[in-house]
């Protein structure tokens, strides 16, 4: 048995295993700290390889140490290469290395949609677990779309509720794969060292209804991070109330949505609306870039329609183009089963070979009749 | 995908194009056109077909970040590591039915700056446009042996050839539609569509071949009409030509750079007209490298040549790994038969070039290639230099021997076509240097590839400079070129 370093928790779960990944739901990283401590104290006190990812702005969960590995990541470099980071760091620390990942949750503000935060687990969680790792994970909850939640829980072995209550620490496991005891799935109030289950009826309904009532906003959660921001664009754009606001919301709608290149990144913001950018979000599918051809043609069609002797209305052939976002792209690699592959391609000397395979199976894996199926999980 | 049966149910059955729209695609620098796919749907069929084809539309874009010719362009850029996402733009094709058919009346490409033009009395910065009838594949893709029309906004009616059988060869003759009745992206002949009556504005595109008539209408009882394409009617008022100008240029000055546009044009009964916009991006440079920064300070000996203007082909940045020069004054003292043969043997070695793009070629020989009078150059055919990539005319007014290249001459045509890069170098000329003791050095490659040619070992040289990181550079704004070595020459 693999130790979490508290005691009482261990015999909630019946102790962790290798390959376990364990995903924390928090409302504050504080929590996450403090599971995070032991279980590090612990993995250091047998000697394991201790492996500390950090990429987030909150505070540090473990302090520089000689005894720990500490990476610096950038998760605004994107998915790709924040997973393919990762996905390197992974291979070359080698098997049965203990993991902590910053808080997961503010990879949002970098790449500003759920969708992807699913990807990145589903690709990097099944890698840990073959090569036997144990990693913690820690997502905030009432952040994260319903949806992303439920790819997370699917690809995890662990998944454990974090909350306190009327000034009590509780702990509730979700899911814990393969493991079972009758009151392992009951919310657990700490009480030192150990975690006394909550069997009667009535705590259990006192607690888990204050908890309910924390997340009341389940309406909203049903929307990816990405169509929130949206919303507040759009009450934004009807409100009209701060020229700084909406200058802001600009300059993050063209950053997350239109382009990377610089260049092109100053004329869009030079010539976009708010409105304008919402608007071509409507006819956005997925989400993610809309990628060089897309934002060439509307950039070049705005800068026609200011130029007033052009007199653009009356010549111009309207449109009603539809983008399909890049993370769709991303997406369909990753539940394709091909995000290996897409790896391993960019390793030296597969270039060229790994893609003729990527190639074929992107086309011709799945039949045509399929075609439904392997966008129908996008 | 939910959210692709809103597109399937929102285009009903009208014509879609799927394209790529990769984030590296079309930013300033990268030039990854025609690199991916993009694919015509005629979108027929029930809503469950138009689905099936619109997700494997999808697929085949998606898989075409793995094809090899793309793979190869972002690894010569250092792009081979880095993300490339692929982003889709699903476009309506602009057009309107004919019978059975379904294209726009023009399509095209534009661009600020005329890249063909190197002629001393034009104006590059007045824009040009490749221009075909109905869909715009033609215009962007180069087809062998089928002409768009080049159209210099300066001068649109220009056209050199007098000959009215070079205005009908150097003219288009196939069609790309879509054939709604066939659910599926075709070419067809302009003969066929005419003779079809598919096409009834024929007059506008146009000019009724009556030549060719009357010589069919001997030996043939069929009734059948022939036409040529000219687009020659369009340009009958100054409007659509004005609206281009402007349109390039009110870009080119937003973007602070030299654009490329692509576009279709319908026009209404009354002969106004609309312009569709389907995309723009800063003018891309051909070959290696990102945006062309010519190096300020190279080594007089490295230089191989130097000059400015007078090239054609945009901005380049090209590794050069074998040089075919033809001496000029070697040349010039030939007798007819020698100088006749001096072509065949470029030719020959033209043909030993299996592939452009692992044995880029320079060519440099006095005056003008492709003559027929062999005082005046060498008389290849253009079959004997196509897979050269840089084609350099030397002028060697000793010999009377001078570059001459005309825009819309058939030559002309044909290296545009075939994407070969030129260059007329004067070496008399101020600021020009052209350095022929480069080759002292090197070995003559002739007589290895071609023993029977050693009698003119001394006329034509052939060197593998590989080892010597050659490279040429232009760039359209500075109007500068430069041939360079970027490596230490060392003796051997």
């Amino acid at each position: 048995m693999i130790s979490t370093g508290i005691k009482g928790l261990d015999s909630v779960i019946t102790g962790l295993r290798e390959g376990d990944n364990v995903v924390w739901q928090i409302d504050d990283i504080k929590d996450y700290a403090e599971l995070v401590k032991p279980f590090v104290e612990q993995a250091l006190k047998e000697k394991r390889k201790v492996v500390y990812m950090r990429f987030a702005s909150h505070k540090e969960l473990l302090k520089p140490s000689l005894k720990i590995k500490r990476y610096e990541l950038n998760a605004y470099a994107g998915f790709e290469s924040f997973a393919t980071k990762v996905n390197n760091i992974i291979t070359q620390e080698g098997e049965g290395t203990y993991y902590v990942f910053d808080c997961l949750s503010e990879l949002l503000s970098a790449w500003a949609t759920d969708l992807m935060i699913g990807n990145f687990f589903m690709v990097t969680c099944p890698y840990l677990y073959e090569l036997k790792t144990v990693t913690y994970f820690s997502i905030l909850r009432y952040n994260h779309s319903f949806k992303s939640v439920a790819r997370i829980r699917e690809t995890t072995q662990l998944l454990i509720d974090v909350y306190h209550c009327e000034g009590c620490f509780y702990i509730h496991p979700l899911k814990v794969w393969n493991r079972y005891s009758p009151t392992m799935f009951l919310p657990h109030q700490r009480e030192n060292d150990k975690f006394i289950p909550i069997t009667d009826s009535v705590n259990a309904v006192k607690l888990l209804s204050y908890i309910h009532e924390k997340g009341a906003e389940s309406a909203k959660r049903n929307l990816d991070y990405w169509d929130l921001l949206f919303i507040e664009a759009e009450e934004l754009a009807r409100n009209n109330t701060s020229e700084n606001k909406t200058k802001n919301m600009v300059k993050k709608l063209c950053n997350i949505m239109l382009t990377k290149n610089k260049k092109i990144l100053s004329l869009a913001m030079q010539h976009f609306s708010l409105e304008e950018l919402i608007e071509i979000k409507s006819r956005l599918i997925g989400t993610g870039y809309i990628g060089g051809k897309s934002i060439g043609m509307l950039l070049a069609r705005k800068i026609l329609s200011e130029d007033t002797p052009l007199n653009w209305q009356k010549l111009s052939e309207s449109h009603d183009s539809f983008y399909i976002g890049s993370d769709i792209f991303y997406s369909y690699i990753v539940q394709n089963q091909l995000w290996k592959l897409h790896m391993q391609q960019k390793t030296e000397g597969e270039y060229f070979r790994v893609a003729k395979i990527i190639k074929e199976k992107m086309l011709y894996e799945r039949s045509r009749k399929k075609s439904w199926n392997t966008f129908s999980r996008l | 995908m939910e959210h692709f049966q809103q597109i399937i149910e929102y285009f009903g059955s009208s014509p879609i194009i799927i394209r790529s729209s990769s984030l590296l695609e079309d930013n300033f620098g990268n030039a990854f056109a025609g690199k991916y796919e993009s694919i015509f749907l005629a979108n027929q069929g029930s809503p469950e077909q138009r689905y099936i084809q619109f997700a494997e539309a999808v697929k085949k874009v998606y898989s075409s970040t793995m094809n090899e010719d793309a793979l190869a362009y972002r690894k010569q850029r250092g792009l081979d590591k880095s993300d490339e996402q692929m982003a889709l733009l699903v476009q309506r094709v602009s057009g309107a039915p004919h019978k059975n058919y379904f294209f726009p009346d023009l399509a095209g490409v534009g661009l600020s700056h005329n890249i063909y033009m190197w002629n001393e009395n034009m104006n590059p910065k007045e824009g040009m446009l490749r221009l075909v009838f109905g869909l715009g594949t033609r215009a962007v893709n180069r087809v062998e042996g089928d002409y768009p029309r080049m159209v210099a906004l300066e001068n649109p009616l220009q056209r050199p050839y007098s000959e009215k059988d070079d205005l009908r060869k150097f003219s288009q003759h196939e069609v790309d539609l879509i054939d709604t009745k066939e659910n599926i992206l075709k070419t067809i002949s302009f003969e066929n569509l005419i003779n079809e009556k598919s096409y009834m504005d024929i007059d506008r595109v146009a000019v009724k071949d009556d030549e060719a008539m009357r010589m069919m209408s001997k030996n043939n009882t069929e009734d059948k009409e022939y036409w040529i394409l000219t687009l020659d009617n369009i340009f009958g008022d100054d409007t659509l030509i004005d609206t281009f100008k402007n349109i390039l240029k009110s870009l080119e000055k937003s973007y602070s750079y030299p654009v490329e546009i692509e576009f279709t044009v319908n026009f209404a009964e009354d002969n106004t007209f609309k312009i569709n916009l389907l995309q723009c991006r800063p003018l891309q440079t051909v070959g290696l490298g990102n945006r062309v920064e010519i190096p300020n300070l190279v080594k007089k000996e490295n230089i191989l040549f130097e000059s400015q203007g007078y090239f054609l082909g945009g901005n380049i940045s090209q590794g050069i790994q074998r040089i075919i020069y033809v001496a000029p004054g070697k040349y010039s003292k030939l007798v007819l038969s020698d100088k006749y043969e001096i072509a065949h043997i470029v030719g020959k070695l033209n043909s030993h070039i299996e592939n452009r793009e692992k044995l880029p070629t320079l060519l440099m020989g006095p005056g003008r290639w492709g003559t027929t009078t062999p005082s005046l150059g060498i008389p290849v055919k253009f079959a004997e230099i196509n897979n050269i990539a840089v084609l350099v005319e030397i002028a060697f007014p000793e010999g009377n021997l001078m570059p001459e290249l005309s825009f819309g001459t058939h030559f002309f045509q044909d290296l545009v076509e075939t994407n070969i890069f030129y260059i007329a170098l004067f070496p008399e000329k101020k600021d020009v240097i052209f350095n022929d003791n480069f080759f002292k050095k090197e070995k003559n490659l002739l007589t290895k590839l071609i023993p029977q040619s050693a009698k003119y070992k001394n006329v034509i040289g052939v060197y593998d400079i590989s080892s010597e990181g050659l490279k040429i550079m232009s760039d359209i704004i500075s109007q500068k070129i430069i041939c360079f070595s970027d490596s230490k020459r060392t003796s051997k």
